[in-house]
């Protein structure tokens, strides 16, 4: 919830991710909290959010080396988080590619979109020239957006993450928003996603 | 007693000092809660404790619905429900609404005013990392004259101490 504007690091990250078992479970943000102490990480590195559509709860830790021990995150993640969880809680190592400030840099984001997909084989060039050179930032530049960002997993599908820190989720249905989203390359890169998932979340601040 | 405990409640005082004791808490508490038989172990703690609590929940500068926040805020990060389901009814008079008692629970930012915000944010950092940046700390005394920021610190500090003191003795 920071209000100074600063250029925005470009930060790997390690991403936990699983189902709640009880969306309202007392015990969530302080669980959550516990991860920073832990793995000694700056509470603010850690970036936690539930999905709106379904009971995900995914927890970006920021700054990592991509070489971090993930043995470690594992064993602290469910010690901390097995209560809350159905099924397995996953651990993934995300790249960082590209980050870029928003429109609306300066206001405090409450909600994250994320755009998970993979690509068609022979389409990987398209995509990244298209998330580079027209879409990332067009989308970046769109009033209330905070803060826009890719990344690329190393160790799960789908590979290539967009992720979005919003004020309102209405922002995905501003004419500025959709005016980014429906240009010519976009209908010539979009046919070519497979594998795709797109999850509005809010932030959890823990 | 239930089997987790750890600290029997203490029984009626016998001494004069210890009714006296058990009588302010009476008059400011109208009950003595599981919590208060638990401190009686020690009357000068439950006698400062009763004392301290009561200025904070009664007579500080600080609106009752953001102390009530900041009181459901610190159980929720400190993972201590009993705090909480207490203090529910308290907030609810407070004037907090129950959408913001829920919200407060899983960290809904979005049904708090700016105000209730920065409390959030105080709080969770107080409670959280302990030391509070600069940059913070001026946002606060754009919204608090001296005296209403000594309330809300000594708010966040001793609630931060009533839970560590319930989790740390299982009283629940």
């Amino acid at each position: 919830m920071s209000t100074e504007t600063t250029k925005p690091a470009l930060q790997d990250a390690v991403l936990i991710e699983f189902i709640l078992k009880d969306q309202n479970a007392p015990s969530l943000i302080g669980d959550l909290g516990r991860l920073a102490p832990e793995l000694s990480i700056p509470a603010a590195d850690i970036q936690a959010v539930q999905a709106l559509e379904e009971p995900r709860v995914t927890v970006y830790l920021r700054g990592l080396k991509l070489n971090a021990n993930l043995a470690a995150i594992g064993f602290s993640a469910h010690k901390n988080l097995a209560s809350l969880a159905v099924g397995d809680i996953e651990i993934s190592r995300l790249a960082a590619v590209k980050v870029l400030a928003g429109a609306s840099a300066n206001k405090a984001a409450d909600f994250h979109y994320v755009v998970r997909t993979d690509v068609l084989s022979g389409g990987e060039d398209d995509l990244e020239q298209w998330y580079d050179q027209e879409h990332l930032a067009g989308l970046a530049s769109v009033p209330g957006v905070v803060l826009a960002q890719r990344l690329v997993s190393l160790d799960a599908a789908p590979r290539y993450y967009a992720c979005y820190d919003l004020t309102a989720p209405q922002i995905l249905k501003t004419p500025e928003w959709l005016a980014v989203r429906d240009t010519a390359w976009s209908s010539r890169v979009r046919p070519t996603f497979c594998n795709t998932r797109r999850i509005p979340s809010r932030l959890l601040r823990i | 007693m239930a089997s987790n405990q750890r600290i029997a409640p203490a029984p009626p005082a016998t001494t004069d000092a210890g009714r006296a004791v058990e009588a302010n808490i009476r008059q400011s508490r109208g009950e003595i809660s599981l919590l208060y038989q638990v401190l009686l172990n020690s009357l000068p703690v439950a006698q400062g404790w009763e004392t301290y609590l009561t200025a904070i929940r009664q007579k500080t500068s600080l609106k009752p619905s953001l102390r009530e926040l900041v009181i459901l805020r610190v159980a929720v990060l400190n993972r201590a429900p009993y705090e909480f389901e207490a203090h529910v009814s308290h907030a609810q008079k407070a004037g907090l609404s129950d959408a913001k008692i829920a919200a407060v629970k899983v960290s809904d930012l979005a049904a708090f005013d700016d105000l209730e915000r920065l409390v959030l944010e105080y709080t969770d950092t107080m409670t959280r990392d302990v030391q509070v940046p600069d940059a913070l700390f001026a946002r606060i005394k754009e919204a608090f004259d001296p005296a209403g920021r000594v309330d809300l610190t000594a708010t966040v500090a001793a609630y931060n101490m009533v839970s560590r003191f319930l989790e740390a003795l299982h009283v629940h």
